[in-house]
């Protein structure tokens, strides 16, 4: 007897080991999203209206979905795995295709079984300046570790000539053992972390470098073909800019590409970014102490990319919100914005990857 | 199902009834014996089944080549092995049987998946982004031993040990190493010489570790779906990704014989499998992302009825059922759910000549077999039934004392192929055998098999092929 009760007891210890099934199931969330706007030139009175076929980018750790909204705006979709959803919505202005109106809503999480409904309230985001528009750092295909082709693509959204004079370009990286590159470290309004620092010649206020309206610049690591080296690389001898460290003898300088310098004396390196990870602001060069950290009203734009989805990004919030997804090392894909020149801060909807750099275009 | 069941039948070294084209319950022999030891794997009866010595050594080369396979299988896989089994009775001191093996499997272009088993029923697959060939290799040990305690009650238990090595020879060049350790402990009781009950339990452990770093150093993208589409992307100079296994198994099972000539057996199998997803965060702590449970039920009745020195009679009805499912463990969501039952008859029959140098047997199974899948995150239902044709055609000549030739065929029609989604699917199994008595103590016994599979619907095709050898020596 002792033996049965034994051995029924270790049937209903093996069994208890079993988990339970949960009731609820994945895949039954549904998303109802109507996206607004205002349109001011319309009605003294702020008044909304509907966002008519906007688009909606829809970013989980599934992936980016896009779809489309109905003439009211409303976008409904369903059938979506339960996750944390960034959402964004943008369309062109009515009158004028240079303007997009673009909202965003984030860390939407969705619960499967529920019925998600929310409103995105779009904003014009007008021609607002420069701001970087592609960033291609992962190299080509090949398996000699040649990344040498990189480059940082700038757009001028505005109407105006702006200036290059006396612009800085910097790549954040460093830590002090505590702090995260890229966020305020003594909270001070400035961002620390400078790995590399380099600038167009003149001073702010100067007009000598002029940035065509609606137009790109490439600034090169390396104004030089470099498919004369891996034949599925980038020919960027015809670079806008080229980065060059004038402490740094054997770096390639082309004649006929200007140069950014080196402003950071105990550094010899070119300018060269991390394939996968790394973050780069440009600011307008009024602060030029970059020691004490980098005045945040002086930032121009200001990326982070990174190819962990799930790490915390570092770059301070006042900069971006979001963060990009990298393209995987050695694979000839390049980043860049969704649309050129709309920057709304959140780098994870604003951006996407790209299968082949467009260094001068979009 | 059905194919699972065949393809056992291909791999399995029953030499004899393997030539015979898997003839089993109509046929009188050391490997289709109605009893606890054969029919649930109940150690305790091994001393009662297995009264003679023999040592077998046993080469095998197999290949399964074709498009009929599922979307992560390769269409192209070779298997060599060879493996060592050797039965000992020791008088009051039990009997024991020995195994060991060893396999090198190449799969080729098998696409992106990167564990051994992708379709065991989970809903999770490691994939990278590359199709290439794909090898395991490594060996298996087990040992069983069976011993009468107190008269008429018997206790048996036995071991296993596996290991493979596995490595993708392209990018991302992931490694695998995976471990299965088995152990069985039953007892049996002969409460006449009409009725015996055994019970055993079983238990298996299995884990399979992937470390995918690509040797030129760079990257290695690689991406862990939940379902079919839906996938998180992993990268990284390194990747790691673990799938633990654990069974809990309760077999029963009883022979009776009512009266003579007519044997009945009965087996009862209860499986409960637990299945692990877990990302290795150190070399202590594993994070599990997803959780997969399947319960299995076998029920299996077998009749055996000699009707007289030249005919045998077999009948074998049964029911199987298993139900699964997986969730998110982060989210507590069900991603999957199926189930899958099957009931089934069969009858068959063998004659024999009167000089027994002509044996003809035959059987037939109809399968009745029934399906619910419930991919929720996929929003995909499905639920199919079908009827499925096992017949089995087996022809053995024994030439002289010392010669004998086996001829075997089989024709299966599924009009829905549970495991590789085809309808309509027609199977050809042909096997051709022979026995060579080398002397009173050594035999040879090489088989050769050839199995193509078809669509009717469309050109999708299968083709198998085995070679086997068996040496045995009835004294070691």
């Amino acid at each position: 007897m002792k033996r049965t009760i034994l051995s029924f007891v270790l049937i209903l210890l093996i069994y208890s080991c079993h988990e339970n099934q949960p009731l609820q199931t994945d895949g039954k969330t549904e998303i109802q999203i109507q996206a607004m706007w205002s349109n001011p030139s319309e009605d003294s009175v702020q008044s909304f209206i509907p966002l008519s076929n906007a688009e909606f980018v829809l970013i989980c750790e599934y992936g980016t979905t896009i779809a489309y909204a109905d003439e009211n705006g409303l976008l409904s979709i369903s059938d979506l795995p339960s996750s944390i959803y960034q959402i964004s919505a943008s369309q062109k202005h009515p009158a004028d295709q240079n303007i997009t109106i673009v909202g965003s809503i984030n860390n939407v999480e969705v619960i499967s079984g529920e019925v998600r409904q929310d409103t995105i309230y779009a904003k014009p985001i007008s021609s607002s300046g420069i701001s970087i528009n592609e960033i291609y750092a992962g190299g080509p295909i090949n398996n000699i570790y040649f990344c040498y082709d990189q480059f940082i693509e700038l757009y001028n959204s505005s109407n105006e000539v702006k200036y290059l004079d006396g612009m800085q370009v910097f790549r954040l990286s460093q830590t002090d053992g505590v702090n995260t590159p890229g966020s305020d470290w003594d909270y001070d309004g400035d961002i620390d972390g400078v790995t590399y620092a380099f600038k167009f010649p003149g001073s702010p206020g100067q007009t000598n470098y002029p940035f065509e309206p609606q137009s790109f610049l490439v600034l090169a690591s390396d104004a030089y073909n470099h498919k004369n080296t891996v034949s599925n690389s980038i020919d960027l001898s015809h670079a806008d800019w080229e980065f060059v460290n004038q402490l740094n003898a054997v770096d390639i300088d082309n004649p006929n590409v200007p140069n950014l310098s080196n402003f950071r004396l105990n550094k010899t390196s070119d300018f060269l970014i991390r394939l996968d990870t790394d973050r780069i602001i440009i600011t307008s060069g009024v602060d030029t102490v970059w020691k004490n950290g980098i005045d945040i009203e002086t930032i121009l734009d200001g990326v982070e990319y990174r190819s962990n989805r799930t790490s915390i990004p570092t770059m301070d919030d006042r900069i971006d919100r979001g963060w990009v997804q990298s393209p995987p090392k050695y694979k000839g894909k390049s980043m860049q914005r969704r649309e050129k020149g709309v920057d709304t801060n959140d780098s994870t909807l604003d951006w996407e990857i790209i299968n082949t750099p467009t260094p001068g275009w979009h | 199902m059905i194919s699972l069941v065949v393809a056992i039948n291909i791999i399995a070294q029953q030499s004899r009834l393997d030539q015979l084209g898997g003839l089993s319950y109509s046929i009188v022999d050391i490997d289709s014996q109605i009893d606890p030891y054969i029919l649930g794997g109940n150690p305790a009866w091994l001393i009662n089944s297995q009264l003679n010595s023999r040592l077998e050594i046993n080469p095998s080369f197999t290949n399964s080549s074709g498009d009929y396979h599922r979307y992560y299988e390769s269409g192209d896989v070779s298997n060599v092995d060879i493996n060592f089994l050797g039965i000992k009775p020791l008088g009051k001191n039990g009997t024991f049987r020995g195994f060991a093996a060893y396999n090198y499997e190449l799969q080729k272009d098998r696409n992106r998946i990167l564990t051994l088993n992708p379709y065991s029923g989970d809903a999770f697959f490691f994939t990278d982004t590359t199709k290439g060939n794909y090898k395991y290799s490594g060996p298996t040990f087990g040992a069983m031993y069976s011993l009468e305690v107190v008269n008429n009650l018997f206790f048996g238990a036995s071991i296993n040990y596996q290991i493979l090595d596995g490595l993708k020879k392209v990018y991302t060049f992931a490694e695998t190493l995976y471990r299965n350790v088995s152990g069985n402990i039953g007892v049996a009781y002969q409460f006449s010489d009409n009725l015996s009950f055994g019970f055993n339990y079983q238990i298996f452990d299995t884990q399979e570790r992937i470390n995918a770093s690509d040797v030129n150093n760079t990257e290695v993208q690689t991406f862990l779906y939940r379902g079919e589409t839906f996938n998180i992307e992993l990268r990284g100079t390194s990747q790691n990704y673990k799938i633990k296994k654990s069974v809990n198994a309760f077999c029963l099972q009883t022979q009776y014989i009512p009266i003579e000539n007519l044997t009945v057996g009965l087996s009862f199998n209860y499986y409960s499998q637990t299945s692990q997803s877990l990302f290795p965060e150190s070399s202590l702590h594993d994070v599990e992302d997803g959780y997969s449970s399947n319960d299995k039920i076998n029920f299996l009745l077998m009749a055996r009825l000699i009707y007289d020195e030249n005919l045998i009679f077999g009948f074998t009805s049964g029911y199987n059922n298993s139900s699964h499912w997986s969730k998110n463990s982060k989210r507590e969501l069900t991603i999957w759910e199926h189930e899958v039952s099957d009931v089934f008859s069969g009858v068959g029959l063998t004659f024999q000549t009167d000089d027994e140098q002509i044996l003809v047997g035959a059987e037939y199974e109809l399968h009745s077999i029934s399906a619910d899948s419930l991919k929720y995150i996929n929003n995909r239902f499905t639920r199919l039934s079908a009827l499925n044709h096992i017949a089995r055609l087996g022809l053995e000549s024994n030439l002289n004392k010392m010669f004998s030739l086996r001829l075997g065929y089989n024709l299966i029609y599924r009009k829905h192929d549970f495991i590789y989604g085809g309808e309509n699917v027609i199977t050809h199994l042909i096997t051709f055998g022979t026995i060579l008595k080398l002397s009173e103590n050594i035999e040879i016994e090489p088989r050769f098999e050839y199995l193509t599979t078809n669509l009717n619907d469309n050109n999708l095709y299968k083709n198998d092929f085995g070679i086997f050898t068996t040496l045995r020596f009835y004294e070691f």
